[in-house]
């Protein structure tokens, strides 16, 4: 049952979006604004914007039951690797990314990938493709926590929860483009940080402090204090799958992350936005610790266990803090949930519009009417996929999960590579994107909804498919002849 | 370390910790302009440099 401290605060935190959104609507009126905040935004928007968009609801729902279940492996599988990847992904892709964007007016993740491949149109089709695959269902399961967290933040039912979450992100993210989602991604960030410090210190003084809580864990199990667990989910073979190939080389594949580097307001502001950036995401991805305290806690009978682990946050708040506490990890947890799904929603709208309509079907579109229609494709997108998160089949919850891999392994060696080598032509970088979209996306998919993730157990293919498009492309341009491109001039 | 063995306590808070240097050192070392470094730069042998420099005029 909702108690009226959340209920009032969640309100609160939808009218303050709401005015931001209300604000950057008024300043939004060219499609650069639209879609890459006019690269007016300073270094403390755009480095938190980026963690706020990376964090989604796995972050604060997800870890903990990780942890709760496997104990500290669950942190070496899940976090321990990804402040590594989000620093390479900056060293490599940022400033990259944001001087082609400027120079060649690119919008978009398939924009840049055109720029640097001289236009080609499979390079464009290919990449849209891997983001609406991602996108749209990764907007599913966003739609479907936002449902859960309102549910259990003000007491409506998980559809009327998925509707009011819906509409409240559409009408800012419609209205102001990716000014307000940034700045909102600002706001939302600060929350999750300081929500993320109080959760995690009270956390553990419940559970007896630092060494006393790993001491108790360890009575308890000592596989929860080891780095590896002998569920094979969290085993060696995952780890090195996940957390090396994806988490830390392939990090900057996604999106959500690498097109933020385009809206910052001048390169030269690059310099300490890692720094920025690492310290929210260290903070914010600490919350897996809350798990490890939810072991003893349970133990000690202080708290029920959940009945499902990924419960195991909501049963710790509510048994060990007081309810504004419960109240604030409520609309953080929220926060994180609608910072990745408006990421998600300007991915797929933008992709449609400009990457399909304008450049692959030629549709002759003024700057007024690919506004106007990115703006349509936004209610449009999140219409069909609320609908479908309405009552969400299982293959699609399951996609959806996949689609982190997806990203990463398709763009993420396609992005490093192709960047900072000019060897990599035209043809290498199509067959990479195949590679990656076919080993890293459509094979784990089938595995995971067909074959109910019978085809390599323990095993992150999307990993694979890394590694795969890498050598692909590495291979394939070493053998075929050298191409210039216009970026490098 | 910590009521946890020693892999655990670097992988965990160790790493992520050395990572933020990282990224006081690409801070640091971050070059500002308009040119990004490319995998080609570090297999140009000098001569070419050198020729590429004298086309230019420099």
């Amino acid at each position: 049952m909702a108690n009226n401290t959340t209920v009032i605060l969640v309100l609160a935190y939808f009218v303050v979006i709401l005015i931001v959104g209300y604000m950057a609507g008024k300043k939004t009126k060219s499609m650069n604004e639209f879609m890459i905040a006019g690269q007016s935004l300073g270094v403390w928007v755009t480095s938190f914007g980026i963690m706020a968009a990376v964090m989604s609801g796995w972050t604060w729902l997800g870890n903990p039951g990780a942890s709760y279940t496997v104990g500290y492996s669950a942190g070496v599988k899940m976090v321990a690797l990804s402040p590594f990847g989000l620093v390479l992904s900056y060293f490599i892709l940022a400033k990259p990314v944001r001087i082609i964007s400027s120079k060649f007016k690119c919008y978009t993740l398939p924009d840049i990938l055109a720029a640097r491949w001289g236009d080609n149109r499979t390079i464009r089709l290919l990449s849209s493709l891997i983001i609406l695959v991602g996108s749209l269902t990764y907007l599913v399961s966003q739609w479907s926590s936002m449902g859960t967290a309102l549910e259990a933040a003000m007491g409506v039912s998980y559809k009327t929860g998925v509707i009011i979450g819906a509409i409240i992100i559409i009408a800012y993210v419609a209205a102001g483009g990716m000014l307000a989602s940034m700045w909102t991604n600002f706001i939302q960030m600060i929350i999750m940080f300081f929500v993320a410090i109080v959760l995690v210190i009270k956390s553990i003084n419940a559970a007896g402090g630092f060494v006393a809580m790993n001491l108790a864990a360890a009575a308890i199990n000592p596989g929860y204090v080891a780095p590896l667990s002998e569920n094979i989910t969290y085993g060696f073979v995952s780890i090195m799958t996940y957390s090396l190939l994806i988490v830390g080389l392939s990090y900057g594949g996604q999106p959500s992350l690498n097109t933020k580097f385009m809206m910052i307001r001048h390169c030269d502001q690059l310099r300490w936005s890692p720094l920025i950036s690492i310290v929210a995401l260290v903070v914010g991805t600490s919350t897996y610790i809350v798990g490890i305290a939810g072991i003893v806690l349970v133990d000690q009978g202080v708290i029920l266990a959940p009945a499902r682990a990924d419960l195991i946050l909501m049963n710790v708040i509510s048994g060990v803090f007081s309810p504004a506490v419960n109240a604030f990890v409520m609309v953080a947890v929220m926060a994180a949930v609608m910072s990745t799904a408006e990421s998600y929603l300007f991915s797929s709208a933008a992709t449609i519009v400009t990457d399909l309509g304008k450049h692959l079907f030629g549709v002759n579109l003024d700057e007024k009417k690919t506004l106007k229609l990115t703006r349509l494709a936004i209610v449009a997108v999140s219409i069909v996929t609320v609908i479908m998160a309405l009552d969400p089949p299982g293959m699609i919850s399951v996609i959806g999960g996949q689609a982190f891999g997806t990203f990463c392994a398709g763009f993420g060696p396609v992005l490093y590579l192709g960047l900072r080598w000019k060897r990599v032509n035209t043809k290498a970088a199509i067959a990479g994107m195949t590679a990656g979209l076919v080993i890293g996306g459509v094979i784990p998919i089938i595995d995971m909804a067909l074959l109910d993730s019978t085809l390599a157990p323990g095993v992150t293919i999307a990993g694979i498919g890394m590694l795969v498009a890498t050598t692909v492309i590495i291979i394939v341009s070493l053998a075929t002849k050298p191409e210039h491109s216009a970026v490098f001039d | 370390m910590f009521g946890l063995p020693v892999s655990t306590f670097f992988l965990v808070f160790v790493f992520p910790l050395i990572c933020v240097g990282f990224a006081v050192i690409y801070g640091i070392t971050f070059k500002e302009g308009d040119k990004w470094w490319t995998v080609d730069q570090f297999f140009e042998s000098p001569k070419t440099k050198t020729e590429e420099e004298d086309v230019n005029g420099k």
